[in-house]
């Protein structure tokens, strides 16, 4: 087969996803689930669907401005509601901090609103406030975000449902099958323990979506601080780490 | 499968139904700029032209409105390379007929036995997190037949990996989340 070329490169296999740590496919709780979820088993791969690398963004420039959804939505002053500081460090299940890769975050504003046309939550948009922002992480896996601490709001789930605030993240690192889409909570919240998507997490893994209040990262006479790590999976563990 | 010394992997949620605000902002015409669209290459690429469409079901058979499509290939040489046009990476949000949409070429096959394909991540609201399947060309049967990953779905399922030509350099691939026919899903 030498006619083709190979070009599986240094990429090192992809560490399982941990399914313990993660929500079954059909929730109870969770309504919509029931008819979305799969049924069937998910299909064990061989090695080679490991290695496929995640998309290159390395020629996509990211802007402070983008990582500022107090600034990158403004069209005749400030956004409403208490602005937040949300940071941490992206790293891997064996602590490796994960470099230049890109975190997208989308959210609701202050009043519970999401500026999408199928949101028809009866409280109001606000004209400065995107709820979007992007920022690439640095060497260290660091990143920080400012933005406006999003509302709580209600959803069609069951009766008086209503989601805790939260803010939505998707990130990759160095594989393509490393996707993380999740959704970061705010400590103490009263929603969380009613809210099905969250309580779809198996209990010992739901506190890794809950961020930290941190004095450190809140800015004086500015705004709150958040501390909030993602861990993707990364490289499988060598032989002699599993030991 | 030790978890010593390993940090707790972040659990995945879903992308709910506003996932467009943050992924595909294109599609809703809010002015941010998308990382990515339903073009993974442009007509600067090398290689087959290709338009690859599709519509996401439930497991009632329901068109799925709202859910997010991501792709990643190789190139028409066989590499993850990006450049000249090439993206190898692209994403789509279904409409209200449950319909996404790429434009492409075609990958090359590899030296590892690999048939021509493209990997796929389905997300959506009511999915907790991202489902993983590939693309396969029906009309690479014999390439097929000799494909380590496609080999590994069971014999009876192998036929939901299949993308079917509707046309010259037009491709038709449909994805069902559950039920009959469910579509073959990778421990990913
Ligand atoms: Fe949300």
């Amino acid at each position: 087969m030498s006619d083709f070329p190979s070009t599986d490169s240094v990429l090192p296999p992809l560490a399982p996803r941990d399914r313990s740590a993660n929500p079954a496919w059909i929730d109870p709780g969770y309504r919509s689930t029931a008819r979305r979820g799969p049924r069937e088993t998910l299909v064990a791969v061989p090695a080679l669907a490991m290695v496929v690398p995640a998309p290159d963004f390395s020629d996509v420039v990211v802007t402070e401005i983008d990582a500022d959804l107090t600034r990158n939505g403004r069209m005749n002053g400030e956004p409403l509601g208490e602005r937040i500081i949300v940071a941490g460090r992206v790293l891997d299940e064996s602590g490796r901090p994960v470099e230049g890769t890109i975190i997208e975050l989308w959210q609701a504003n202050a009043a519970g609103r999401y500026r999408h046309p199928v949101d028809d939550h009866d409280a109001p948009l606000d004209p400065n406030f995107l709820g979007v922002g992007r920022c690439r992480t640095d060497a260290e896996g660091r990143y920080r975000f400012v933005t406006i601490r999003p509302g709580a709001y209600p959803w069609r789930n069951h009766p008086n449902a209503w989601r805790p605030a939260h803010l939505h993240f998707a990130l990759f690192g160095r594989h393509f099958a490393d996707r993380l889409v999740t959704q970061m909570y705010f400590p103490g919240d009263p929603l969380l323990g009613l809210d099905p998507i969250f309580l779809s997490v198996p209990e010992h893994a739901r506190d890794r979506l809950i961020a930290r209040f941190d004095l450190d990262l809140t800015v004086e006479g500015y705004a709150l601080g958040y501390a909030f790590d993602f861990v993707l999976r990364g490289p499988a563990a060598t032989p002699w780490e599993s030991t | 499968m030790a978890r010593a010394n390993r940090l707790g992997q972040t659990p995945t949620q879903t992308v709910g139904p506003y996932f467009a605000i943050g992924l595909a902002p294109h599609r809703i015409s809010l002015p941010f700029t998308s990382l990515a669209t339903e073009e993974i290459a442009t007509d600067e690429a090398e290689g087959e032209r290709l338009i690859l469409t599709g519509q996401v079901f439930d497991g009632d058979g329901v068109p799925v409105s709202d859910a997010l499509i991501e792709v990643r290939q190789r190139n028409a040489q066989g590499g993850w390379e990006s450049g000249q046009g090439f993206r190898g990476y692209g994403r789509a949000a279904t409409d209200a007929s449950g319909t996404f949409s790429f434009r492409t070429v075609k990958p090359a096959p590899t030296g590892d036995h690999e048939a021509p394909h493209l990997w796929l991540i389905i997300q959506a609201r009511g999915l907790l997190g991202p489902l993983v399947t590939r693309i396969h060309f029906a009309d690479e049967a014999e390439r097929n037949e000799c494909d380590p990953v496609f080999l590994a779905a069971p014999p009876a399922r192998r036929a939901t990996l299949l993308a079917h030509s509707i046309g010259p350099g037009r491709y038709r691939f449909d994805i069902r989340l559950q039920g009959e026919g469910e579509t073959v899903f990778f421990d990913l």
